[in-house]
């Protein structure tokens, strides 16, 4: 009984360490040439304090508490450049390599000549966006049980979206679209 | 013999304790040996112990207080992170969400 406590405990923690991407060093690199960067590091321990001081009378609060609770950690680098070329796609070609792993699925990937989103989930419920602009990068991993529906929870609140509706059905097909 | 002597003579004239003194005696002691045995709890002693632990108390009440003040500290800017990450998420899905609506109504056309 206890070992197949041990074993699962194990699975659980290795299935949220497959979620997390490993963020290149090259984008530390970047915060540098930015004008502006954001970085958000929160792994389980912060979330949870976090979650301690979320008012659930306050229904932004308490949506946000009541999904923040299944996460394991949210990590986003976000970059602003002075111009254009200040990054390239070499800087993130190593972030791009791990979801090529069969654990990813892309759900959403759109390309213009200057702008690409592209939103991935992991099979066991984790989520990755990227989002690359001529002048800016952005980069948002969340790891935990945490579907489209749940983003599409908070919904008016953070400015986010409800994928559900837009999207209907999820069949969980990619939504490509290829542009000039 | 004069008168003087005589009367000098009376003063002098030893003349044996009152039974009741020996004991009134033996009960002073005997409350002057209580007095000494109390406990020093009503001295200086407990004065001590006490002042110990109120400094105690304070210690370890401050020490809780810094604590949960940094947790506080902390946690309301975990909590202020997690919200500009949703709202980071949340516009970076809408962004999505705009490129591929006009793909999504074209094929519903």
């Amino acid at each position: 009984m206890r070992t197949k406590l041990v074993v699962c405990l194990f699975a659980v923690a290795g299935m949220m360490a497959a979620q997390q991407v490993k963020l290149p060093a090259s984008l530390d690199k970047l915060a540098e040439k930015a004008k502006e960067s954001t970085s958000v590091t929160l792994g389980p321990e912060m979330l949870s304090l976090a979650t301690k001081f979320m008012d659930s009378k306050k229904s932004d609060e308490a949506e946000a508490k009541k999904i923040a609770t299944k996460l394991r950690g949210v990590y986003i680098r976000s970059f602003e450049f002075e111009k254009e070329g200040d990054y390239t796609d070499a800087d993130f070609s190593d972030l791009r390599a791990q979801l090529k792993s069969p654990e990813w699925t892309p759900i959403v990937v759109t390309k213009s000549k200057k702008e690409t989103s592209e939103i991935y989930t992991h099979r066991d419920g984790g989520m990755l966006i990227l989002s690359a602009e001529p002048r800016e990068l952005t980069i948002v991993n969340i790891v935990g049980n945490i579907t489209a529906e749940d983003i599409g929870g908070l919904s008016g609140q953070f400015g986010v979206p409800n994928i559900k509706s837009t999207h209907g059905k999820s069949t969980g097909a990619a939504v490509k679209k290829d542009e000039e | 013999m004069d008168r003087f002597e005589q009367e000098l003579k009376d003063a002098l004239k030893r003349e044996p304790a009152p039974e009741w003194l020996a004991d009134a005696v033996m009960a002073r002691l005997g409350a002057e040996r209580q007095k000494k045995q109390k406990p020093e709890w009503f001295g200086w002693a407990r004065l001590r112990w006490v002042a110990a632990s109120m400094a105690l108390v304070a210690v370890v009440g401050g020490v809780r207080f810094e604590q949960q003040r940094e947790e506080r500290i902390r946690g309301e800017q975990a909590k202020q992170e997690l919200m500009a990450a949703f709202q980071v998420t949340g516009m970076k899905l809408r962004q999505a969400e705009e490129r591929v609506l006009p793909v999504i109504h074209r094929g519903q056309e």
